[in-house]
C-alpha cells in the first residue's frame, strides 16, 4: 500500500472508531512516517480538546437574554415562512389599495363634474339657441321673453318670421 | 417553573441546581415548554446543555478571539431566543444550533471586518489565558502548557472552515451529516476538508516536534 492511502485509511478507522485494517498495520509496522501520523491522529484529538477548554475556562456563565428580547420583531419572526409570505401579500396588497382608492375617488369625482359642467353648458346653450330673440333698439339679440315676448312658437309666426315682435 | 427562573435568566445566569426532572428533559421537550408557554426555564437549561460545544465551535471559528466569541455568543442566543419558534425539528437541536452559530458567526466577521485582526489580538489574550493554575505542579503546568500551546498554534494555522470541521469532527464528535449541514456543503467535501486539514494539523505538529529536537 501506499503511504497516501494508509493516511487516508487511517483516518477512516480514527473516525469510525475502529483499529485500522491488517494490511494498513502491516503497513504502520515498517512505516515510521505513518505509524507517527496514526500516533498524532489517535492522540490530538484529546489535546486539543483539553487546550481549546482550558482556554475557554474562563468564559463564565452565558447571559441569556431577558424578556425585552422577547418582543422585539419575534412576532413577525416567529411565523412559519409560509404565513410570513402570506402577511408581506397582505401587507403589499393593502397599501395597493390604500394608494390606489383616493385616486380612483378623486378621478371619479373629477369626472362627475365634468358631467355636470358639460350637462349644464349644453342645457345653456340649447336654452340659448332655442330662445326667440328680439332685436333691441341698441341693436343686440335678447330674449324676447324679456320684452313680453312669449315661448310659444306663434310669437315667432306672428312676426317678422326671424323675430318676435315685442307685444304693445 | 415557578416565577423564580423566570426572573434569574435575565442577563448572566448563576450556578443553578435544576432538579433531575428538569435536567432529564430531551431537546425537543425543553423547546416545546419554551415555544408553547414560554418558559424560560426551559431555554436556559437548552442553552446550558449545549453552550459548551457552542463556544468550542466559536473558538475554531474566530480563532480564540476572545472578544468576537463573546459577541458572536450573545448575538446567537439573542437569535435562538427570537427564532427557536421557528425550529421543525428537520434536523437535531444540536445541528441547528451550530448552523445558527456558524452564520452568525460568519455574520460578525463580515461585519467587523476583523479576521486579520483575530490573528494579531490572539497572541495576547493567550498569554492571559494560559497563566499556570495554583494547585498544579509548576513544571508539569509548564509542560503541558506547551503541549497544549502548540496545538493551539497549529490549529490557527488551518483556515476557518478546516479548524471549524476540525473541531465539530474531532472534538464535538459530530457525524459527516451533521457536519456537512452545519456548514452547508456536501458530505463528500466535508470528508476531504477533513482529511486535507487532519494531514496539514499533522504535518504542523510533526514541524515543530522537528524543531523542538533540533533545539
Amino acid at each position: 500500500m501506499r503511504c497516501r492511502n494508509v493516511r487516508e485509511a487511517v483516518q477512516e478507522a480514527c473516525d469510525q472508531g475502529r483499529a485500522p485494517a491488517p494490511a494498513v498495520q502491516r503497513h504502520l509496522e515498517h512505516c515510521a512516517g505513518c505509524r507517527r501520523f496514526h500516533e498524532i491522529c489517535r492522540s490530538y484529538p484529546a489535546l486539543l480538546g483539553e487546550a481549546v477548554d482550558e482556554e475557554l475556562r474562563g468564559l463564565g456563565e452565558p447571559r441569556l437574554p431577558g424578556p425585552a428580547a422577547a418582543g422585539r420583531g419575534s412576532a413577525f419572526r416567529s411565523m412559519s415562512r409560509r404565513t410570513r409570505r402570506i402577511v408581506i401579500w397582505a401587507a403589499a396588497a393593502a397599501l395597493a389599495v390604500g394608494i390606489i382608492s383616493p385616486l380612483a375617488y378623486r378621478e371619479h369625482a373629477a369626472s362627475q363634474i365634468r358631467a355636470y359642467i358639460r350637462r349644464d353648458t349644453s342645457l345653456f346653450v340649447d336654452e340659448l339657441l332655442s330662445a326667440r330673440l328680439l332685436e333691441t333698439d341698441n341693436g343686440l339679440l335678447s330674449d324676447s321673453r324679456w320684452f313680453g315676448g312669449t315661448e310659444d312658437i306663434a310669437d315667432l309666426l306672428g312676426g317678422t318670421g326671424l323675430f318676435a315682435e315685442p307685444q304693445e | 417553573m415557578a416565577a423564580e427562573p423566570e426572573q434569574r435568566c435575565c442577563g448572566a445566569v448563576g450556578p443553578r441546581q435544576w432538579s433531575w426532572r428538569e435536567t432529564l428533559k430531551d431537546d425537543r421537550t425543553l423547546i416545546q415548554e419554551f415555544t408553547e408557554q414560554g418558559s424560560r426555564a426551559a431555554f436556559e437549561i437548552l442553552v446550558r446543555r449545549h453552550v459548551h460545544g457552542m463556544r468550542r465551535m466559536l473558538y475554531g471559528i474566530f480563532s480564540g478571539n476572545r472578544e468576537d466569541m463573546e459577541d458572536a455568543e450573545q448575538e446567537i442566543l439573542l437569535a435562538l431566543f427570537q427564532n427557536l419558534g421557528r425550529f421543525r425539528g428537520e434536523a437535531s437541536f444540536k445541528t441547528y444550533l451550530y448552523r445558527l452559530c456558524r452564520n452568525k458567526s460568519i455574520d460578525l466577521l463580515r461585519r467587523k471586518g476583523r479576521e486579520r485582526r483575530v490573528l494579531r489580538s490572539y497572541s495576547e489574550d493567550r498569554a492571559l489565558l494560559l497563566l499556570p493554575g495554583a494547585s498544579e505542579d509548576p513544571e508539569e503546568m509548564a509542560v503541558r502548557s506547551s503541549e497544549r500551546t502548540e496545538i493551539l498554534e497549529c490549529l490557527r494555522k488551518l483556515d476557518r472552515d478546516e479548524r471549524t470541521v476540525v473541531i465539530l469532527k474531532d472534538l464535538e464528535g459530530l457525524p459527516m451529516k451533521e457536519i456537512s449541514r452545519i456548514m452547508a456543503i456536501p458530505v463528500g467535501t466535508v470528508k476531504s476538508r477533513l482529511h486535507r486539514s487532519r494531514e496539514k494539523l499533522v504535518q504542523l505538529i510533526e514541524g515543530r516536534e522537528r524543531c523542538a529536537a533540533e533545539m
